[in-house]
C-alpha cells in the first residue's frame, strides 16, 4: 500500500481548484495518464461541489481528501459532515434527452460515475464517505462508455446495495470479483445486487457473483439480485441458477424478502 | 478563465481561456446572458484555450443555448480540447451543440 495524501479543505467553492490540484498530483504520482489524471480532477471537482452547494447548502464546513494506492488501483476517499446523503441514489440524466428536456441537473454525479472505475457511498459517524476508484491500468481496448460499473452504498445498517452496469464478461468479472471480494472483506456481507444495468452476462460473469454469493454465506450474510433483464434472467433460469440465487423484481422486494 | 467578448457584424464571439468550474462558471454565465439580453442570439464560443470543463461549465452554456435558440439564434462551439470534448460527448451535448474546428468556420456558419 503506499503513503496516504491527506489534505482538509473549507466547504466553500473557491477551495474546489485546491482539491482539483491536491488530486491531479496523487494521480500523476500514481502513473496517470493525462487522460485519466482529467477523470479524477473532475470527479472530485463534481463530487466537493456537490457537497459544498447541497450539502452544506451554504454552512460553514469541511471536507477530508484522502488518496493512497491500492495495489493497481488509485482510491479517492472524500468525507464531510453535510447531512446524510446518498449521491448514488440521484437518477441519472439522460444524455440522449433533447435541448428542451434537459433540466441541468445531476451531471455532476454523472461524470464521477462515468469516469471513474468504481463509486462507493457509506454513511458512518455521522459523516458521508464517498470512495472513487480508478484502476491504473487501463485495457487499451475498451471504451470508457463499455466499461462495466460497479457502485456500492449502504441503503441501511448492514445492508449494502451493489449496483452493475454493462457487459459482465470475461473482460470484467476479474474486477467484478475483485471488487465484490472487497466487499465481503469489508464485512459487507448481506448485499443486493441491483442487475437493472447489466446488459448481458457470461459464465465468467457468473462465477464471480457465485464466488461472492459463497464467500458472502460464509460469513452469515447473503447475495440478493434484483431487476434483471429479460434476457440476463433467462440466462438465470437455463443454468438453474435462480435454485441458488435468492431473485427479486426490485431493491425493495429483496430487502423486504429477506427480512433484512 | 479569462473570457474576451468580441461583438462582430453577424456573431459575438466569447474566446474562453483557462479552467471553468464551479467557482467561474456564474461569471461565464453572465457574459453570455448579457449578450442574450441586448437582443444577440449569435454567439461563438471557441473553447480551444479551455483546458478543463466542469458540469457547472456545461450548464451555463447550455442554459444560453436554450435562449438563443427560442429566440431564432444558437450557440456554436470551436475547436474544443479532446478532454473538452469528451465531457461533451459523454453529457450527449456533441449532437446538441453544433461544434466546428475552427474559430473562422464557427463564425462562417452563421
Amino acid at each position: 500500500m503506499g503513503e496516504k495524501r491527506r489534505l482538509t479543505i473549507p466547504a466553500r467553492l473557491d477551495s474546489v481548484p485546491i482539491a482539483r490540484e491536491f488530486v491531479t498530483e496523487a494521480a500523476r504520482a500514481a502513473g496517470l495518464g493525462s487522460r485519466a489524471v482529467y477523470h479524477c480532477q473532475m470527479a472530485v471537482d463534481e463530487a466537493c461541489t456537490n457537497i459544498i452547494e447541497h450539502g452544506y447548502g451554504g454552512r460553514e464546513g469541511t471536507i477530508d481528501l484522502e488518496c493512497h494506492i491500492l495495489d493497481d488501483r488509485l482510491v479517492i476517499s472524500i468525507t464531510d459532515d453535510s447531512p446524510r446523503f446518498n449521491p448514488l441514489e440521484i437518477e441519472e440524466p439522460n444524455p440522449d434527452a433533447s435541448l428542451d428536456d434537459r433540466s441541468g441537473g445531476g451531471w455532476g454525479i454523472y461524470f464521477m460515475k462515468k469516469m471513474m472505475d468504481e463509486i462507493h457511498w457509506s454513511y458512518r459517524g455521522g459523516r458521508n464517505r464517498l470512495t472513487m476508484i480508478k484502476r491504473l491500468k487501463s485495457r487499451p481496448d475498451e471504451h470508457l462508455r463499455d466499461e462495466a460499473l460497479v457502485s456500492a452504498s449502504e441503503i441501511k445498517p448492514g445492508v449494502w446495495v451493489i449496483g452493475l452496469s454493462g457487459r459482465l464478461d470475461s473482460v470484467t468479472a476479474p474486477r467484478l470479483e475483485r471488487t465484490l471480494g472487497d466487499e465481503v472483506s469489508a464485512g459487507h456481507v448481506r448485499m443486493i445486487v441491483d442487475m437493472s444495468g447489466v446488459e448481458y452476462i457470461s459464465s465468467s460473469g457468473l462465477k464471480a457473483l457465485v464466488k461472492t454469493w459463497r464467500a458472502a454465506r460464509k460469513q452469515g450474510g447473503d447475495v440478493l439480485l434484483a431487476s434483471l433483464r429479460p434476457e440476463v434472467a433467462e440466462v438465470f433460469e437455463l443454468i438453474g441458477f435462480t435454485q441458488v440465487f435468492g431473485i427479486y423484481p426490485s431493491v425493495d422486494e429483496a430487502l423486504a424478502g429477506a427480512g433484512w | 478563465m479569462e473570457i474576451t467578448v468580441s461583438e462582430l457584424k453577424r456573431v459575438t464571439l466569447f474566446v474562453i481561456q483557462g479552467r471553468v468550474d464551479s467557482t467561474n462558471a456564474s461569471e461565464l454565465g453572465e457574459a453570455l446572458k448579457s449578450q442574450l439580453s441586448s437582443g444577440r442570439y449569435r454567439l461563438v464560443i471557441d473553447l480551444s484555450g479551455v483546458e478543463y470543463m466542469s458540469s457547472a461549465g456545461l450548464r451555463e452554456m447550455v442554459t444560453a443555448l436554450k435562449t438563443a435558440r427560442k429566440n431564432g439564434g444558437d450557440v456554436r462551439l470551436a475547436n474544443p480540447s479532446d478532454r473538452v470534448r469528451e465531457v461533451l460527448e459523454l453529457a450527449g451535448l456533441d449532437s446538441i451543440f453544433e461544434i466546428y474546428p475552427s474559430q473562422v468556420e464557427a463564425v462562417g456558419s452563421f
